[in-house]
This record gives C-alpha cells, structure tokens and sequence, in this order.
C-alpha cells in the first residue's frame, strides 16, 4: 500500500515531476524538505533560484549584498524594473514567493564569509556558487569542503561559460585542484560584458543538476568540468583529478 | 630528434621532445594562474605540470576559470 506523501495541491501543482519515474511523488517529497544555499544573486543566481522556487524546494538561502542597477537587468531576468536600486536578495526574495508562496527564502545581505559562509554551508543540502569573483569561489569551495557539503559551480562571461560540481561527501577534488593559484580578473561582466541566455544557460544546468542531486539522481558531472562556447554551440568535458598540493584538500 | 605533433587546444602544434607540460606552457607564455590543463580528458594537477612528458598525438587543452556570474 502506498502513502501518499503530498496534498493535493501539491500533486497537482507537482504533476509533472510526478510524471517522472526518476523523481515521483518521494522525489517531489525530497524537493519540498530540500534546503540550497544560493551565494550571488546576479545572472547566475537569479536564473536558478526561479527554476528551484518553481520546482517546489522547500528552503532558499540567498546571499549577495549587492543593489539592483540598471546594467543588471539585461541578464537577471527575475528582476523588474521597480526593483532598482533594492537590494538583490529582498527584490529576490518578494519574486521567488511570487512564483511559489510556499517557499521559506532567507536573505543574508552582507559579505558572506568566514564563519557564517561555514555555517550556512553545513546548513544546506547542496551549495551553488552563483558568485562573481575568485575570491568569493575559494572560500565557498573551502566552506564546502570543511562541511563536506556538495558544490554545484557555474560561471559564465562574454560567450563563455564553465560548469563544474564537488561531491565533499566522497573523496572528491577541489575547485583550487582545478583552478589554483588564480587571481581576480580583468575580464569580468563588468570589463568584458555577458549575454544573457549564455549566463542563464549556466544557472539553468546549476538549477537542473540540483534538483538532480536531492531527487537523488546519479549525475556524470560530479567531478567533472565543462567549458560551454556559445558562440559555437560547443561543449568540452574533462575530468578533474585532485592535486596532492592543495592548499584547500590535500590532507 | 624528430618532432612530435599534439593537438593544442585542437589544432596541431609540432615540438621537439623530450618536453614536459611546464616547459611547453613557459614556451607558449601561458597564463597558468587560475588555469585547468586537460590531457587526452583529463585535468593534470598542477603538481604534476613539471614531470609530466609529451608524446606524440596526444590532446592537450587549456582552459582559464571564469569567476563572473
Ligand atoms: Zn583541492
């Protein structure tokens, strides 16, 4: 005999999911008790939090402490224009409810780091870095590595854009194994420029391979990394192996 | 010694062996702050770069991480 988990609202507002032999109503269930953790809440983070909002995870933490400007708007398509000049995560916030009233989204509007980057990480089932610079990547992979915290990474500038995810939980290379000794760039949204569907192509597989991870779907891309060429159409996949130097996991 | 060819980033490059990943990329002036080399699919650690030879044929790409979002 099967119980149902879910309300009939909810099978009905999940219908589709239920629909899918990989998700179904225990899968829907995991969504609903899900909680992510969503740092930056530019072209990345914005895109994919609608798609986990719309998909029913229960619990959002967003971070950014930036303010809507009007450059934002080309690419962050979650905001409107009577947003401007709000902060990200309270434009944010009133949006994602908007879309689904029965989300819990918290906002933290300061840097998040140190500390309160560790706790929130232990605090979440799957992290994704949505953030904007090295800095911000680093210490969000080493928060994730400490909590043992899966890590769903995407990045994206002018017509580029790179997918790469952590599973801590196992024994599992780093982004500082994949990318050491970087430093901040010259080539950001800001100096290079970004269109829109190439970074919310980015966020869209961000948000997919969450859902993925608490519906408790396999996925190849756990250590793996993916460059996207948009001018292209092309992908390149390689395997990432982890660095016995790490300043972050090498033990 | 003959030249070797690999692929660099898909189009082939000749050069004379031996010669490791290091010594190529300090050739070529790479940027290798912040930078995944992949071989045949597969990212070689940083740590290995130096002992690390080039054979004939195989793929070699480099990529640069992206922090914008
Ligand atoms: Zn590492």
């Amino acid at each position: 005999m099967s119980v149902s988990l879910l309300n009939d609202h909810q099978a009905r507002r999940y219908s589709r999911h239920l629909l899918l032999a990989d998700i179904g109503e225990i899968g829907q269930q995991r969504l609903l008790d899900a909680k992510v953790l969503l740092v930056g809440m530019g072209g990345l983070g914005s895109v994919a939090a609608q798609y986990l909002a719309a998909a029913g995870v229960g619990q959002l933490v967003i971070a950014d402490f930036d303010t809507l400007e009007e450059s934002n708007l080309q690419r962050q398509v979650l905001y409107r224009e009577s947003n401007l000049g709000q902060l990200k995560v309270e434009a944010a916030r009133e949006q994602l409810l908007s879309i689904n009233s029965e989300l819990q989204v918290r906002t933290v509007s300061r840097r998040l780091e140190g500390q309160q980057l560790q706790m929130e990480a232990q605090l979440a089932d799957v992290v994704l870095d949505c953030s904007d610079n090295i800095a911000t990547r680093y210490a969000v992979n080493t928060a994730c590595k400490q909590t043992n915290t899966p890590l769903i990474s995407g990045a994206a500038v002018a017509f580029d854009g790179q997918l790469m995810m952590f599973d801590f939980r196992s024994t599992s290379a780093c982004y500082q194994c994949l990318f050491p000794n970087a430093v901040e760039q010259q080539l950001n949204c800001a100096t290079a420029g970004i269109l829109g569907p190439v970074v919310g192509t980015m966020a869209t597989l961000q948000a997919l391979e969450a859902l993925k991870f608490i519906a408790q779907m396999p996925s190849p891309q756990w250590g793996r990394f993916s460059h996207f060429d948009g001018r292209n159409l092309e992908w390149m996949h390689v395997k990432i192996r982890s660095n016995p130097e790490c300043p972050c996991c090498a033990s | 010694m003959n030249q070797i060819q690999i692929l660099l980033n898909g189009q082939p490059h000749n050069l004379t062996p031996p010669m490791s990943l290091s010594q190529l990329l300090n050739q070529l002036d790479v940027e290798t702050k912040g930078t995944a080399i992949a071989i045949d699919g597969e990212v070689i650690p940083s740590s290995d770069w130096s002992e690390f030879p080039l054979e004939q044929g195989l793929k070699l790409q480099v990529f640069h991480a992206i922090a914008g979002g």
